[in-house]
């Protein structure tokens, strides 16, 4: 790359060259972030050392089992959970440990979150408008006018209809109130919205409509997101770039349609044999790949970051990255 | 198919009071379930898969009521069973049923080896304590909980959601039942370990000689369990045939949209295929095909009478007037059409 780089410049290419960086910006930077609950004995890191960028305007997975850390990535980056090691940088300004309060507030304004239950991310007691406008009145002032104007635009971008919002969630249906989650962050004006399984509670058939709702505020409202799931196959067909993570730790990080067809970590792999196909003949001779972490020998070799293709990246020590994966 | 019935359900209607109304939540529903086999009843929230299984064991809520129809099983009609009594023969012994959620469905208070005992002891008439401790120990180990002699003794926090699921289907195993009802046993879990339950759930179908009767709003993950698939819609059985025959040969245009919305099946930049509209409610009588007013490519007749079951084939059906001989040729969408050689994710 930097090769190319070197031409570009001799060739006086400069302009297409600074077209190319200023696409790819750096919006969040997650650099080697661990995350510890408890303390002294009871210490379980479950977060151990991750890294990665996320460019303006891509969608970015994190994909991994439960119990592999991909939920408390997210919600370091939320700040709710304290980073116990490394940082998180947002347009190049730290986010995490102490920050001043005008940061905080522009944090909070830009980044946002969509959560995965939303049976029981709404407040029960709450109305709509309430449940919707909440952050909105925290970081401002604004009149009853205003605010019922904020709120049924918000509303309308999600597709409800601008009576709901004097409704309880209780009246509303999976998909509705999924909605009403995402009306809660748009509200805001995010730039980045972390997307914690907003889709793994909800029906086939309802997946397919949100799912197509934040494709289409995507590229509306320029929103960069951070989709967290466990189903590479959401994965596919919904994000730019994956990361794959397993106990804390990102083993295969690579361009969406290259890591899938070009899986290397076992683990990866594993994920992938798991997705289930709509093809009975196909899916009965299936024999599920199962990932065993002893074949690896770490406490010998210790494994590091190898490119093995352009952007693919996979966690490995030099013996695996030389003759693959394997005892 | 062919074999022996081991339950057969005859035009079941279930309804609903709520509120001083009446909600036909089965509408007139048939279906036989052969012995040995396994299969899947698909269709959306509020479809009535349910509540459809649920009438198998007593177990509708209390405004809920059978207004007409037999289930027939072992010689008897379950419809007309409303004694407790009468129902805890067939509960667990006969029929037992595996929850969606495994946290709601175990005791926390009691050790898990305690709670697959209790099944042992009033199922099988085991009395020796060594005996049921055995017994229960190759439960935990036939669905594949590691150090089942450690585990027996913990409580249901102390396992992942995987595991608990395999608790939860060790107890259905130790009531020794014919039929296993499993209602959305994977709907809580990851993919990986889905693919685990799901592999589980095949092996012990073998080994303990199980019906299964799996429900799902989910056709990606019957593919691989169901041997036929029964698709039902507002209250309605709409389609049904061997898993083949739904995959690769679907006629109904519910069941198109159903595979059509899989995100499985998407093209990155393309929108998902989604089903326009909301199911109709049950509150009212039905006119027509129920899902007329959804379907893009409704004919007039949908709207003005019900279809009738149309054979495919000997084992395959389905309601819609497309199959009539009458009705123009319409194909399956594009994207459905070649599931078979669908581009194979894994390598």
């Amino acid at each position: 790359m930097t090769e190319e780089r070197k031409q570009a410049a001799a060739r006086g290419d400069g302009q297409a060259e600074n077209e190319r960086q200023r696409k790819r910006e750096v919006l969040l930077r997650v650099q080697d972030l661990h995350v510890t609950f408890g303390k002294g004995k009871k210490a379980f890191e479950a977060v151990r050392g991750v890294s990665f960028d996320v460019y303006r305007g891509e969608t970015f997975g994190i994909v991994g089992e439960s119990g592999s850390g991909k939920t408390t990535i997210g919600r370091a980056i939320m700040r709710i959970h304290p980073v116990s090691g490394g940082g998180i940088y947002y347009k190049g300004e730290k986010i995490s440990g102490k920050i001043s309060r005008e940061l905080d507030r522009k944090v909070i304004k830009e980044i946002q979150m969509i959560f995965q239950d939303p049976m029981a991310s709404l407040n029960e007691r709450a109305k709509v408008d309430y449940i919707v406008s909440e952050g909105l009145m925290n970081l401002q002032k604004l009149s009853a006018g205003e605010r019922k104007a904020r709120v049924e635009q918000a509303l309308a971008d999600v597709g409800l209809l601008p009576e709901f919002a004097g409704r309880f969630p209780h009246e509303f249906s999976g998909g509705q109130r999924q909605r009403i989650g995402i009306a809660r962050a748009l509200i805001m004006e995010p730039e980045c919205i972390i997307a914690d399984e907003p889709i793994s509670a909800l029906d086939v058939s309802i997946r397919a409509q949100v799912l197509n709702l934040l494709a289409k505020l995507q590229k509306t409202k320029h929103i960069t997101y951070v989709f967290i799931a466990h189903d590479l196959s959401v994965m596919r067909y919904f994000t730019d770039r994956i990361a794959v993570v397993h106990k804390g730790r990102i083993v295969e990080l690579g361009e969406t349609e290259e890591l899938i067809t070009h899986a290397a970590h076992p683990y990866t792999k594993a994920l992938l044999s798991a997705i289930p196909m709509p093809d009975p003949v196909h899916e009965r001779e299936k024999a599920p790949v199962v990932y065993d972490p002893s074949i690896h020998d770490y406490d010998k070799n210790p494994p590091s970051w190898q490119e093995i293709r352009p952007g693919h990246f996979i966690l490995a020590n030099d013996r695996e990255a030389r003759e693959g994966f394997g005892r | 198919m062919t074999g022996e019935v081991i339950l057969s359900v005859k035009d079941l209607n279930v309804k609903f009071r709520l509120r001083g109304r009446e909600l036909h939540a089965i509408r007139g529903v048939s279906l036989d379930v052969y012995r040995g086999e396994s299969l899947a009843v698909v269709g959306e929230s509020g479809s009535g898969k349910s509540v459809f299984t649920k009438t198998f064991m007593g177990l509708l809520d209390a405004n809920g009521f059978i207004s007409s129809g037999q289930i027939l099983y072992g010689g008897q009609d379950l419809a007309k069973l409303y004694k407790e009594k009468d129902w805890q023969k067939i509960r667990g012994g006969e029929i037992a049923m595996i929850m969606q959620d495994p946290m709601t469905s175990l005791n926390p208070l009691k050790s898990i080896g305690e709670q697959i005992a209790e099944a042992v002891r009033l199922h099988q008439k085991v009395k020796k304590k060594e005996e049921i401790r055995e017994k229960v120990l190759g439960y935990l180990r036939d669905v594949g909980i590691p150090e089942p002699e450690r585990r027996y003794r913990q409580f249901a926090h102390e396992f992942s959601g995987g595991m608990r699921q395999r608790v939860v289907i060790a107890i259905a195993l130790a009531c020794n039942p014919r039929i296993l009802i499993c209602d959305e046993p994977t709907t809580a879990l990851d993919v990986t370990i889905q693919a685990q339950i799901i592999s589980l759930l095949k092996e012990l179908k073998e080994k303990y000689h199980l019906t299964i009767v799996f429900i799902t709003h989910d056709l990606g993950v019957v593919a691989n369990i169901a041997d036929r698939v029964a698709v039902m819609y507002a209250g309605d059985l709409i389609e049904i045939g061997m898993a083949e025959e739904i995959f690769y040969d679907p006629k109904h245009p519910y069941t198109w949209a159903l595979l059509s919305s899989l995100p499985q099946l998407g093209q990155r930049g393309e929108d998902l295929f989604t089903i326009k509209g909301t199911p109709p409610s049950l509150y009212k009588e039905i006119r027509g095909d129920a899902f007329a007013p959804r379907n893009p490519r409704a004919l007039k007749i949908d709207y003005l009478k019900a279809p009738p079951y149309f054979q495919v084939s000997e084992t395959h059906k389905a309601k819609t007037w497309l199959l009539d001989p009458r009705a123009p040729k319409t194909e399956p969408p594009e994207a459905i059409r070649n599931l078979k050689n669908l581009e194979v994710m894994q390598r």
